[in-house]
């Protein structure tokens, strides 16, 4: 239990992928997330994405990859299971779901979800496989829900910023490179709790 | 080209993962460099190979090439700078991903290799720019150093914030936040001529 703690407190907050490795910032930065509902969604798009990726680029790094001396293609192996199960989803929303599919193919960049899963992937397996295979499954929803509720803590400032008469040259990138520093500052008092 | 604010809002919101690494001097002139080839060389394949690449295939086309040249690059600067390499090495195949984010505005497959040549080299030294300022910056703030010289740190404590990402979000906050601040002045100044 106080290991699923401390992951939970890793994942969301001290080493968060948005705040901590700066993935995802462009996802954020956009305009076109106007709902909560639509945050959510994001979220929950991405926490799939991680938890897919990481359920089947672990243990081919750990069983085909590292035993063959093939470590310098874990990148481009990496890249071709994130865009497959990116493509996955969508032909499978398609035909089952075509709300979520809309959904998909309007809200969510392809290339900024597949940037994030990749750095989960890279950055973050040196310390997953000292945990073990399910640990790290979780880690990766947990990484999942921390960019969820850095998601949502934009999505709240910026609707109070909406209100606000900002100075022009604040507006745009160095509000939101400034809301981002402050969480990430928040969330780095957090470390060693 | 820098006065278009979307453009440079998105190469700089795409480097922001490569700042991470770029704690010194060395490692953002690394990364720097790493990230300009990649962009400018990139590019060039794509428009030599875009007779055999369709709309559907050319997203991935685009990232396994940019990963290709990366993972050349890497070996290449592992053979002269190992050290300094092998430090930011989980950080460098992102620049594959941050490459395709940098050129997606600008489609590559339809237009002339030297447009393509031409756009790839202003916004590949406006990400490389930014990640060397950050990184300089950095290490000054950070560690009172420049290129691995004590400046300050005799007098005065470097501010170690500035060592972490937060640092790295400040940095680019503030560069963004001067720069519309000079381009507000010089178009006042433009207007009153």
């Amino acid at each position: 239990m106080r290991m699923i703690i401390t992951l939970f407190v890793t994942g969301v907050f001290t080493s968060n992928l948005v705040t901590y490795n700066l993935l995802g910032i462009d996802s954020l930065h956009s305009d076109n997330k106007t709902s909560l509902s639509s945050v959510l969604k994001n979220g929950f798009v991405v926490t799939v994405v991680l938890l897919l990726s990481t359920t089947i680029c672990q243990p081919l790094n750990n069983l085909v990859l590292s035993p063959l001396k093939l470590g310098y293609l874990a990148p481009l192996t990496f890249v071709l299971v994130i865009f497959g199960i990116l493509l996955l989803l969508r032909v499978l929303s398609s035909k089952f779901l075509p709300k979520a599919f809309m959904f998909l193919k309007e809200n969510i960049k392809v290339e900024s979800v597949a940037l994030i899963a990749l750095g989960l992937c890279l950055i973050a397996f040196e310390y997953e496989v000292a945990r073990g295979y399910a640990m790290s499954l979780l880690y990766s929803v947990i990484c999942g829900v921390g960019y969820t509720v850095v998601s949502l803590m934009f999505f709240a400032i910026n609707k109070r910023l909406a209100e606000v008469k900002l100075p022009e040259a604040v507006k745009g990138l160095p509000i939101t490179l400034l809301i981002a520093a402050l969480i990430s500052l928040a969330f780095g008092g957090l470390a060693g709790l | 080209m820098l006065k278009d604010k979307e453009t440079y809002s998105k190469i700089i919101l795409c480097s922001l993962p490569l700042t991470v690494v770029a704690t010194t001097a060395y490692t953002s002139i690394l990364v720097a460099v790493i990230s300009f080839l990649a962009v400018i060389i990139s590019t060039l394949l794509v428009c030599l190979l875009k007779s055999f690449l369709t709309e559907k295939t050319a997203l991935l086309a685009k990232v396994i090439i940019s990963l290709g040249v990366v993972g050349v690059l890497t070996m290449t600067a592992s053979v002269f700078y190992k050290e300094l390499t092998d430090s930011v090495s989980p950080y460098l195949p992102l620049i594959s991903l941050t490459t395709v984010l940098i050129l997606s505005g600008k489609d590559t497959i339809e237009a002339t290799p030297a447009n393509a040549l031409k756009a790839s080299v202003v916004m590949g030294g406006v990400s490389s720019g930014f990640l060397f300022v950050v990184g300089i910056l950095r290490e000054f703030l950070g560690m009172g150093s420049l290129f691995g010289i004590d400046i300050y740190t005799k007098v005065f404590a470097p501010m170690e914030l500035f060592k972490n990402p937060v640092g790295a979000l400040f940095i680019a906050a503030m560069l963004v936040l001067l720069y519309n601040i000079l381009v507000s002045l010089t178009g006042k100044r433009g207007t009153k001529e």
